[in-house]
């Protein structure tokens, strides 16, 4: 048995512990950036755990079909969350807020200054709050 | 207990089982026979001698030309949803672009591009013989264009036409490549015999440069739309 067969169990445990790590995450955290982390989190979490229990080939390398594949999933988990960010800075322009809480309730643009000043001071959550 | 600890006892309990479905599922799963074998014997119809590279432009193109597509797609939106400053002032503060921050900053970023743009160019050209390709090469690619960006030397807008089709590009070579031999009698994806050499590297450099860019445009995102409202003070948290 040489190096990279003996790792690959431990990459796989490793690889199922971080996406459990980030499926929780993904329900626990409220606010959407906490969300995004978790998403990428179960995403290595799924990336690892796939090399980890692919078959590995005679010179010691994993599947090259799953390779392929991981390859592909990083590329697709980078675009998912770059667009994940973009809805997210759409929600906070659009609400002031870093939550979907507030989707319903959108600041209305015509509101005087004051209004909306006080509107957005409000808004963000302070470091904490809407934690537990 | 309050119902929140509840909750999140029942997310751990879902965390959990998902984990324990997981190791479930690889452990009863019949060991199929390695797809990688497979590779290795039909290696040499592929057109390269990189069996990563085989898989990702031949024998499973049709897995990276969809994933193209997203990447490319997930540029478009990102442009779509440019914030129009409502709400939130932060959202419309504008992005990490213009002039160079810090001599450190300024002096790497004149002296990495050229080094980077050369290893981006032996990454796509090695991965017909080795590991890298196109996935390796656009992503140092799209590090240089960020550092160029951050430091204000590659105006990048989506404006610019130069970048808009940059950024298609690659997808389009793929497609071509993909329907092109149809009109011979060939399958979708069906590269003609003796050229598929040819192809692979030719749409990896095409798919290459795309890739960089896109990469680009999503870590730099898009800039608001113009601020209603300039002269609000600025957010604090």
């Amino acid at each position: 048995m040489d190096a990279v067969t003996d790792a690959a169990p431990v990459f796989a445990v490793a690889g199922v512990l971080i996406l459990a790590i980030g499926v929780f995450g993904i329900f626990d955290r409220p606010d959407l950036l906490g969300k995004i982390v978790a998403l990428n989190v179960a995403a290595s979490g799924a990336f690892t755990f796939m090399i980890g229990s692919a078959p590995v080939d005679g010179e010691g390398g994993p599947d090259t079909v799953l390779q392929a594949l991981v390859l592909t999933g990083i590329v697709i988990s980078i675009s998912v969350t770059a667009y994940a960010l973009s809805l997210l800075r759409r929600v906070a322009d659009e609400t002031g807020r870093d939550t979907l809480d507030a989707v319903d309730d959108p600041v209305d643009p015509t509101a005087t200054d004051e209004a909306d000043a006080a509107d957005t001071a409000g808004a963000p959550p302070a470091p904490g709050e809407g934690r537990r | 207990m309050t119902a929140e600890r509840a909750v999140r006892i029942a997310t751990a309990a879902l965390a959990v089982l998902v984990a324990g479905l997981m190791v479930r599922g690889a452990l009863v799963m019949p060991r199929a026979p390695r797809v990688g074998e497979l590779v290795d014997r039909h290696l040499a119809e592929s057109g390269v001698i990189q069996p990563v590279t085989a898989v990702l432009l031949n024998f499973r193109a049709y897995d990276t030309l969809v994933e193209v597509a997203v990447l490319l797609m997930a540029a478009v939106g990102i442009h779509l949803l440019a914030p129009v400053g409502r709400a939130s002032p932060v959202a419309t503060e504008p992005l990490a672009l213009g002039s160079a921050v810090t001599p450190v900053a300024n002096a790497f970023g004149t002296r990495l591009a050229p080094m980077a743009l050369l290893m981006a160019a032996h990454l796509w050209w090695a991965g017909s013989t080795q590991p890298g390709g196109a996935f390796q090469g656009g992503t140092v690619l799209a590090g240089a264009a960020v550092g160029l960006i951050l430091t204000g030397r590659l105006p990048f807008s989506a404006r610019r036409w130069w970048l808009r089709t940059g950024m298609a590009i690659g997808l389009f070579a793929f497609l071509l490549a993909a329907v092109g031999p149809v009109g011979g009698g060939a399958a979708f994806l069906e590269y003609p015999p003796g050229l598929a050499y040819g192809i692979i590297v030719a749409v990896e450099g095409m798919l290459t440069l795309s890739i960089g860019l896109c990469l680009a445009a999503l870590v730099v995102g898009v800039p608001p739309r113009r601020p209603p409202d300039a002269g609000r003070a600025p957010w604090t948290p």
